[in-house]
C-alpha cells in the first residue's frame, strides 16, 4: 500500500506546488479590478447646488458636474451611471470606504488632497480639471449694489460650509474684517442669507450663478472674486490609475468638443461670456492634474 | 636527491658520513664531500603567506574603509558605486581566501593526488588574493575620484519675503564659500515652489519664474523655469559665494512659497 501511494503523493505535491505557482504567479501579474468591469458604477453628488450637482427628486440628479460625469463615463463604456448624494466634508471618506466609487461634486484640486494617504494626503486621484470658477460671492439681488470690492465685505456676516476651499480662503489674514459663519451645506446657507441671517454666500462663482438661475432674488456680484482658479475634477481613490488614464483621455475628447459647450450652456447659463472662456479647461490643463500624487508644473518655453 | 661535488677526488676513502637539517634542503658531508639534499620533507601544503596575504588586504580594506568613511566627501550616493562594489568584493573576497581550505580532509587521498589538488588550491587562493588587492586598490581610486572630482552636496540659504502673492515677489538663493576641496566648475541647482497653502487649489501647474545669477561671471545669466525645476549653472572658475535672485510669479489669487533649494556642485 505505502508503495502504491508514493507516486499518488508525488502527484499530488506537484500539482500542490504547480498550483501554488499558478497562483503566485497570477498574484504577481493582476491588475485591480477595474471600476468599469460591470458597466455599472456609484458616482457621489451634491444634491443642493442647482446648476452644478442637484437633485430635485429622489434618485434624480441634474447639473454641470453629473453631465460631465456622465459624458467622460459614456465613452468608457459606463452607460448608466447611479449617483448617490454626497456632503462637501464626506467626500474623500465616501470613496475610500467604498460608498461611491466616484465623486463629481465641485471638488476643488488641490495638493492636499492628491498627495498619497502613505504622504499625510487625502490619497484622492483626479480626473481635470472639467471646469474651471474662482471664488465670489452670492448676496439678495436688492442689496447687490452695496458690494463692489472686497471692502464692502468689511463687518459682513458671510456663510460657507464645511469641506470647502473658500472657508479656508476667507479665513486668510487678508479678509480678517469680514465674519464667517460656517454651515453643513449650501441649502443651509442660502436659506440662511434669502431669510436675511447673514449678508452674503460664499463659494466659487459657478455653484452661486446656479443658486441664481434657482432663484432671481439672487444675484453673483461679478467682478468681485478670490483666491486663485478652483479646478473642478472627478475623484477616484488612488489605486485605480489605469481607469483613471482611461477617463482622462475620455475627458480630454469631451472638452473639446462641442458637447461640452452645449453642456455648459444648458446648466449654467446665466454665467458671462467672459468666465465661460476662463471655465474651460485646456488639454495642458488636464495633463498636469489628472491622475497624480502632487501637481503638475507649467510649461516654459 | 644527492650529487658529490664536482672536484671530488674518488682516491679518497670514505670515513666519515654524517648530515645536518631537517628541512627541504640539508648540508652534511660524506667523507671529504659535501653532499647537499634536496628533498620536500615537510607537507607541501604549508604556505603561509598566502594566507598572511589575504588577512593583510582584508585589514588594509577595512582600514581604507574606516578612513574613507571619516573622510567621505559627501554628495550623491549614485556616484559611490564602483566605491561600494569593489570594497564590499575585496573584503568578500579577501575573507574567502584566508578562510579557503588548504586541504581537503573529507577523503583519503594518496600522497601525490593531494599535492594535485593542493596545487590547486593555492592556485585558487593566490587568484583570490590578488583579485582582492585589486579590488582594494580599484576601490580607493573609486573614492579618490569622488573626493577630487565627484558630485558636493552645498547648502543653500533662501531669505526674502515669502510667500510671494498674486503681485510677485523676489526670492533671494545664495550658497557660501565651499572648502577649497569642495570647489568645482558647474553648480546644479534644483528649486521647488509650492501652494503657500496646500488646502488651497493649487497653483503649482500656473507658476512661472526666473533666475538671475546675481554673481558676475555665472551663466546662463537667467533662466526661465516652472515650479520644479533643476538648471544648470556654470561658475566660470569662481572658488566664492554664489547668489541668484529667483523672481516668482503666481497666477491671479495664488499664494506660493520657494519651499526648497538643493545645490549640488560637480565638474561633469
Amino acid at each position: 500500500m505505502g508503495g502504491a501511494r508514493r507516486p499518488l503523493s508525488i502527484t499530488h505535491t506537484w500539482v500542490a506546488v504547480a498550483a501554488l505557482a499558478g497562483a503566485f504567479l497570477a498574484g504577481c501579474s493582476s491588475k485591480p479590478p477595474s471600476l468599469f468591469d460591470e458597466g455599472k458604477i456609484e458616482v457621489g453628488s451634491k444634491n443642493d447646488q442647482p446648476g452644478t450637482s442637484y437633485s430635485p427628486h429622489a434618485g434624480e440628479y441634474t447639473g454641470f458636474d453629473v453631465t460631465v460625469a456622465r459624458e467622460v463615463l459614456g465613452r468608457v463604456g459606463v452607460k448608466s451611471p447611479d449617483f448617490d448624494g454626497v456632503l462637501s466634508k464626506n467626500r474623500a471618506r465616501a470613496l475610500h470606504e467604498g460608498d461611491v466609487e466616484l465623486v463629481a461634486a465641485t471638488y476643488s484640486i488641490t495638493a492636499q488632497r492628491m498627495k498619497p494617504q502613505s504622504e499625510g494626503g487625502d490619497g484622492i486621484d483626479f480626473v481635470g480639471p472639467y471646469v474651471s470658477t474662482r471664488q465670489g460671492i452670492l448676496v439678495r439681488t436688492a442689496d447687490a449694489e452695496l458690494y463692489r470690492s472686497h471692502d464692502d465685505l468689511n463687518s459682513r456676516l458671510v456663510c460657507v460650509w464645511e469641506g470647502t476651499t473658500s472657508a479656508e480662503e476667507l479665513a486668510r489674514p487678508a479678509y480678517s474684517k469680514v465674519r464667517t459663519v460656517v454651515m453643513t451645506d449650501a441649502h443651509e446657507c442660502v436659506t440662511a442669507l434669502l431669510k436675511k441671517k447673514v449678508d452674503a454666500v460664499s463659494t466659487d462663482q459657478l455653484i452661486l450663478y446656479g443658486f441664481t438661475e434657482a432663484d432671481a432674488s439672487l444675484t453673483v456680484p461679478p467682478g468681485l472674486t478670490f483666491g486663485p482658479f478652483n479646478d473642478y475634477g472627478i475623484a477616484m481613490a488612488k489605486g485605480h490609475r489605469d481607469d483613471c488614464r482611461k477617463l482622462q483621455q475620455a475627458l480630454m475628447e469631451y472638452v473639446q468638443s462641442n458637447d461640452w459647450d452645449r453642456d455648459f450652456e444648458d446648466n449654467l447659463s446665466r454665467v458671462p461670456k467672459a468666465d465661460r472662456n476662463e471655465a474651460r479647461p485646456t488639454d495642458d490643463d488636464i495633463e498636469s492634474l489628472s491622475c497624480r500624487d502632487s501637481p503638475g508644473i507649467a510649461k516654459v518655453d | 636527491m644527492s650529487s658529490s661535488g664536482p672536484s671530488a677526488d674518488s682516491s679518497h676513502k670514505v670515513t666519515n658520513v654524517n648530515s645536518s637539517g631537517d628541512g627541504p634542503v640539508s648540508i652534511g658531508t660524506t667523507g671529504d664531500n659535501t653532499t647537499i639534499h634536496m628533498g620536500d620533507k615537510r607537507p607541501p601544503t604549508r604556505v603561509p603567506w598566502l594566507t598572511a596575504s589575504a588577512w593583510l588586504v582584508m585589514t588594509v580594506t577595512i582600514g581604507f574603509l574606516t578612513f574613507a568613511v571619516a573622510q567621505w566627501p559627501g554628495g550623491p550616493r549614485t556616484q559611490y558605486v564602483w566605491f561600494y562594489v569593489l570594497t564590499a568584493l575585496a573584503v568578500l573576497i579577501s575573507g574567502a581566501a584566508a578562510l579557503y581550505p588548504r586541504i581537503r580532509t573529507d577523503q583519503p587521498r594518496d600522497t601525490a593526488e593531494q599535492a594535485g589538488v593542493t596545487r590547486q588550491r593555492r592556485i585558487v587562493r593566490t587568484v583570490l588574493v590578488a583579485t582582492a588587492a585589486l579590488c582594494l586598490g580599484g576601490g580607493a581610486l573609486a573614492w579618490v575620484d569622488v573626493d577630487r572630482t565627484g558630485e558636493v552636496a552645498v547648502e543653500l540659504s533662501i531669505t526674502g519675503r515669502q510667500p510671494v502673492g498674486e503681485k510677485g515677489g523676489i526670492v533671494m538663493v545664495a550658497m557660501e564659500r565651499p572648502t577649497p576641496g569642495d570647489v568645482r566648475d558647474k553648480l546644479r541647482l534644483t528649486l521647488a515652489i509650492r501652494d503657500e497653502d496646500q488646502n488651497a487649489p493649487t497653483c503649482v501647474g500656473k507658476v512661472t519664474a526666473t533666475i538671475t545669477a546675481v554673481t558676475p561671471g555665472v551663466t546662463p545669466h537667467t533662466s526661465e523655469v516652472p515650479a520644479r525645476s533643476t538648471v544648470d549653472f556654470d561658475l566660470g572658475g569662481r572658488v566664492g559665494a554664489v547668489e541668484f535672485a529667483v523672481a516668482v510669479r503666481p497666477e491671479t489669487g495664488c499664494s506660493m512659497r520657494l519651499a526648497q533649494a538643493r545645490g549640488t556642485l560637480h565638474d561633469g
